[in-house]
């Protein structure tokens, strides 16, 4: 009996062997891996994978309530709605340089933390991909995401703005989403540094908020330059302050390189520190 | 036979707290268990091989090539790991797609891939459109292994992956397991069911509070594991007759009968000279027998041996 079934065992084996040699054949012989680490190819998995989260359901009821709650701040807020600048004026302090920030901070942080989880870092990072190559496409593929998001966010914003006629805000809507998307591109960038450094990276937002954005940003110097939430606001001043000058096209440019260049450095920071981190913990033990 | 990996007094602390205390080993070709309590530090071997943390001591190669963060040495491993925690809302054939790309394939082949690694599994394509996370254990199981065969590694490290299996079920992976091994795939495998690792594993290393217990290895060594049992277990009609015949022939150091499922534990004073006889004394005795085990498996006797000392 027990033979019997051991042979069927066996030939069933045999049978599903050959059938599946496409997987493992001359794997022994070779002493080289079978593949080897293709970066184009594994930036489509990040991206894929990381689409794959963003589409999920459960993400979009959270992204949904956001978004009421948003509409309803919206609704709420600028009174006199009237007055030229005031709703204009909450859009870009509030929202614009306080709430994308926040959220593209904690978006970013989040995400890279989500694939240091037990669970997901073996399955993505046992995998012949070098790790700032990593970090580089997972930056980029949750940035797609986070903007997309945003601009949902933004529509609303502005959408709410222009149902309530408040005055300069179709004026003021173009260089606002381009402040927007420079500023989702930098703080997703800090929040991927600080994901990187702790689990308690929203603490370390925090204080970068106090000190930098905060204390720095408000000290009438060059130093103020420091704080990327007080280059955008100036250059979105003249729509909700009125002794606001205008700003040229060289100040947005040279506003732009110098958040690329924050992005940039947070950026290479994270991979540094993601690259040598250990990823596991004495509770893996 | 070039080893897969070597550990020379490998260690590896996490502060005050011991992974792994100065272990030395050599990792052969074929299909390796290691055992060891919880704690004993087989997680903390599989992430030093597998790149993800650095040895605190001591030194380790896999392939020839220190594993730290060595793409070059990922690229011939793949890991099925012990945790159940799977991405949120996927298809296991779009996470293994994913998974496949970032593996170095382009998206036809990973997706081919895939396909193939589901079926060697034998993960049901009726399942595939569930999401993984909606798989029962066994088949979050299946999917793990899946996984693991996309990119054609040379070694593969599974910690625990029997979990959660029925015996059909233990016996498809040890199946696809003895296959990889068949085509030259190097595997280290983790359980606690330590009857299915004696019938898998060629090797053993036994691992016990971070340490590999040089008695502990002994007891499970390939010539430990030739020795005759110690002792055996038969189910039989009369446990009493036979065991008042062995004991006759000078056969038993002693012995227990248990009367409800009408069995015979003997403890042999000299087990080749029983086993040298065996067909002709059972017959002698007059005894219907029902069935003859080992009293206990090598492994456990391996790990008793070491709990006593």
């Amino acid at each position: 009996m027990r033979e019997s079934s051991s042979g069927l065992l066996t030939s069933a084996a045999t049978t599903l062997r050959d059938a599946h040699r496409l997987l493992m054949t001359s794997t022994a012989a070779q002493s080289a891996p079978r593949v080897a680490a293709n970066l184009s190819h594994a930036f489509a998995g990040v991206w894929q994978l990381t689409l794959r989260r963003y589409l999920l359901p459960s993400r979009w009821i959270t992204v949904g309530i956001g978004i009421v709650v948003l509409a309803l701040l919206s609704l709420g807020s600028g009174h006199p709605f009237d007055e030229p600048g005031r709703y204009t004026g909450w859009a870009i302090q509030f929202y614009i340089t306080f709430l994308v920030p926040a959220i593209a901070f904690m978006a970013a942080g989040g995400a890279l933390r989500d694939e240091m989880k037990s669970g997901t870092v073996d399955y993505v990072l046992t995998r012949p991909l070098p790790r700032p190559a990593f970090v580089g496409f997972k930056f980029l593929s949750h940035l797609v995401c986070a903007q997309l998001d945003l601009l949902l966010a933004f529509a609303v914003v502005v959408g709410v703005g222009l149902f309530r006629h408040a005055p300069g805000l179709a004026l003021a809507a173009l260089p606002m989403l381009v402040a927007q998307g420079l500023l989702v591109t930098a703080f997703s960038a800090l929040g991927f540094l600080c994901g990187a450094i702790t689990t308690r990276y929203v603490f370390i937002g925090l204080g970068y908020a106090a000190i930098i954005e905060a204390g720095v940003g408000q000290i009438p110097t060059q130093l103020s330059r420091l704080s990327m939430t007080h280059q955008v606001r100036d250059l979105l001043a003249p729509h909700f302050e009125r002794a606001a000058e205008q700003v040229t096209l060289l100040g947005w440019v040279g506003t732009g390189a110098i958040v690329a260049v924050f992005t940039v450095l947070f950026l290479g920071a994270a991979a540094a520190v993601f690259t040598v981190r250990e990823l596991a913990g004495p509770a893996d033990a | 036979m070039t080893p897969i990996a070597q550990a020379e007094n490998l260690s590896r602390f996490y502060g005050m707290i011991l992974g792994l205390n100065n272990v030395s080993f050599t990792l052969r070709p074929g299909i390796t268990g290691i055992v060891g309590p919880n704690g004993a530090g087989k997680t903390t071997l599989f992430r030093l091989l597998l790149g993800q943390i650095r040895p605190s001591s001591g030194e380790l190669t896999v392939f020839g090539e220190r594993p730290w963060n060595n793409p070059a040495v990922q690229a011939r491993l793949a890991y099925c790991p012990e945790s159940e925690v799977m991405p949120a809302g996927l298809r296991p054939l779009e996470w293994l797609t994913g998974l496949g790309q970032i593996s170095g394939l382009s998206a036809a082949e990973a997706d081919t891939r895939a396909r193939a690694a589901l079926d060697r599994v034998k993960l049901l394509p009726e399942h595939w459109k569930k999401r993984v996370t909606a798989y029962s254990k066994g088949m979050k199981q299946r999917v793990k292994l899946a996984q693991c065969l996309l990119h054609g590694p040379q070694l593969v490290i599974l910690d625990e992956p029997m979990n959660g299996l029925d015996p059909m079920g233990r016996e498809d992976i040890a199946n696809i397991l003895r296959d990889l091994a068949h085509d030259g795939v190097s595997v280290l495998i983790s359980s606690h069911i330590l009857h299915d690792l004696e019938a898998l594993c060629a090797e053993f290393i036994l691992l016990r509070w971070g340490r590999i217990p040089r008695s502990l290895n002994e007891t499970a060594s390939p010539d430990a594991r030739a020795r005759w049992p110690e002792a055996t277990t038969f189910r039989c009609e009369s446990p009493e007759k036979l065991a008042r015949f062995l004991f006759d022939r000078d056969l038993l150091r002693g012995c227990d009968i248990v009367a409800e499922t009408g069995s015979l534990h003997a403890r042999w004073r000299d087990p080749e000279k029983f086993f040298h006889q065996y067909h002709q004394l059972l017959l002698e005795s007059g005894v219907r027998i029902f069935e003859v085990q080992d009293t206990e498996s090598f492994l456990e006797k391996a790990i008793d041996h070491s709990a006593s000392s």
